[in-house]
């Protein structure tokens, strides 16, 4: 018990930095599937790919940190909640890249899916600056409000394209598939990234 | 000198009943492990049982005569009360039980002093009533104050771990200064131990019981009433404290038990009756109404059951029993 007095803060500062370490790795990532996806440069997938693995590396630290003790037990579960979110949140950016190597853009839904990509960088952002707020205590209100607007927009693009997609030929099932499997994880990024800000939030009140 | 043991049973039973409402909270919204709770509140129970215990001894003093036999039997009864609904996982009060016990004695061959009664019964009243709000006022009044002074995620972080321990030892401390009375103060009315050696002997046994079984009350109060989080911990404990150190100047020893409960549902107040377990707060009091009723008759069947075989002392009391036990053919 002394040795955590005169540890001080230092392990709930470095759970912190890397919990912040993996959010600006995924905002990265965010930034090259935007990239990505306006330009068709299907080369910068690899980057994803390692941005991926990094933000793996950040997350297992910041878990194994909580775990030996940084923070009261009473919050652990709750920031504990945030890292696997954002992780699952990484992995589908992960996905999405992967899904779009193997498919060609159809004209008529490239526009919305961009947008939607936008929108998640924008997002991404907006949680990253939230977290920054919540540490420092400071209230994040607006930025979850702002998530909330920006994955509302998500969703009508998402019903706008599957509304489109209902009419397009298909010609192999596995691009089908992909293609499917692609606007799925497009879109399930900006729930994730809902959830990851509530769950930030539920943080910082429970923390009051 | 072997009477003591009912004392010293007693003593146990008291701490592993009533260390729920030093760390119960803090143990159960996770801010402490339960064995660092154990030691802290053993270690501080014993300082404040020899600091402070002394004063509330006299108030026993004055309810009734009781003879070292009496003692024995009465702190006996009350062990066995408090030791039954520990098991059932009430958090009772030892206060209560021993006054119970005491007027369960007394009423075959001698009469209590009914003013100290009065006034017993009254601080027992007043006990819940101070720690609801106390701790109704200091969560309205320190949670803006910490909110806006300590904003940081690992200041508050900290502000937390320190502000729960240093509350909590000083729960322990005002527990052993108010409940040693309970557990060696007939001891020492009746002529038998010293004022000093009493406190620490019922410092010590309080401290075993914390030490050996505590952890079942300690849910019940911990995760019972309503859910707690750190900062609301933190308060129940200090209000728990506050109260019963302020009934300790006023020489009456009070009940922890209902202390914290009080703070707990003051706590519930400020958040929203919703928050409060209603049916686990009626348990609680049924616990309250019926701890002084089960020891004042277990003591008064006990003083019937030595005047009927007429004993005037314990030598005497087991030599007939065993006498009868002898005659009887258990072949």
């Amino acid at each position: 018990m002394f040795k955590k007095w005169m540890r001080g803060d230092r392990k709930e500062e470095a759970a912190l930095t890397a919990m912040h370490e993996h959010l600006r790795l995924l905002c990265s990532a965010n930034g090259v599937l935007a990239d990505l996806i306006h330009q068709g440069e299907k080369s910068r997938a690899e980057t994803i790919y390692d941005l991926e693995r990094e933000g793996d590396m950040a997350r297992r630290h910041a878990l194994s940190i909580i775990f030996e003790g940084a923070f009261l037990p009473y919050i652990r579960p709750n920031l504990c909640r945030f890292v696997e979110l954002v992780d699952q949140a990484f992995d589908t950016v992960e996905d999405t890249a992967r899904y779009f190597e193997r498919i060609n853009l159809h004209d008529s839904t490239a526009e919305e899916c961009r947008t939607i990509t936008s929108l998640n960088k924008e997002m991404c952002e907006i949680l990253s600056i939230a977290f920054q707020r919540a540490v420092q205590g400071q209230d994040i209100r607006e930025q979850v409000l702002a998530i909330r607007i920006l994955e509302k927009r998500v969703d009508d693009l998402k019903a706008e394209i599957y509304q489109k997609i209902h009419s397009l030929p298909v010609s192999e099932f596995w691009q089908g598939k992909f293609y499917a499997d692609f606007l799925e994880s497009l879109t399930t990024f900006s729930d994730l990234i809902e959830d990851a800000s509530d769950a930030l939030y539920v943080l910082t009140v429970s923390f009051r | 000198m072997w009477r003591i043991f009912g004392g010293l049973f007693l003593g146990w039973s008291l701490g592993a009943n009533h260390c729920a409402n030093i760390f119960g909270t803090a143990v159960a919204s996770g801010l402490l492990r339960f064995s660092q709770a154990l030691w802290l509140t053993a270690a501080y129970v014993v300082l404040g049982a020899v600091v402070e215990g002394t004063k509330c001894v006299s108030t026993y003093a004055k309810l009734a005569y009781v003879h070292a036999d009496t003692a024995f039997i009465l702190t006996s009864s009350t062990a066995v009360t408090m030791t039954a609904l520990t098991r059932a996982g009430v958090p009772a009060s030892t206060s209560q039980a021993l006054v119970g016990a005491i007027l369960g004695w007394s009423l075959l061959n001698s009469s209590p002093d009914f003013s100290q009664l009065t006034k017993i019964v009254i601080c027992w009243t007043l006990t819940p009533l101070s720690a609801l709000i106390a701790s109704s006022l200091l969560h309205r009044g320190l949670e803006k104050l910490v909110t806006v002074q300590i904003k940081s995620f690992s200041a508050r972080n900290r502000f937390y771990f320190v502000a729960v321990l240093v509350t909590g030892c000083y729960a322990a401390y005002s527990l052993g200064a108010n409940s040693v009375a309970n557990v060696t103060g007939v001891y020492v009315t009746s002529g038998l131990l010293d004022l000093r050696l009493g406190a620490l002997i019922g410092g010590l046994s309080i401290a075993s019981g914390v030490l050996t079984y505590s952890g079942r009350v300690m849910m019940t109060v911990g995760k019972g009433i309503v859910p707690l989080d750190p900062f609301s911990a933190m308060v129940v404990v200090f209000a728990e404290a506050a109260t019963l150190h302020l009934f300790t100047q006023v020489a009456v020893p009070v009940s922890s038990s209902q202390a914290v409960v009080g703070a707990v549902v003051g706590i519930g107040f400020v958040k929203g009756l919703q928050t409060i377990n209603k049916r686990v707060v009626l348990k609680i009091g049924l616990g309250w109404v019926l701890t002084p009723i089960c020891a004042g008759m277990l003591t008064l069947g006990l003083h019937s059951l030595f005047l009927l075989v007429g004993a005037d002392s314990l030598q005497s009391f087991f030599a007939k029993a065993f006498a009868f036990i002898g005659q009887l053919n258990l072949r």
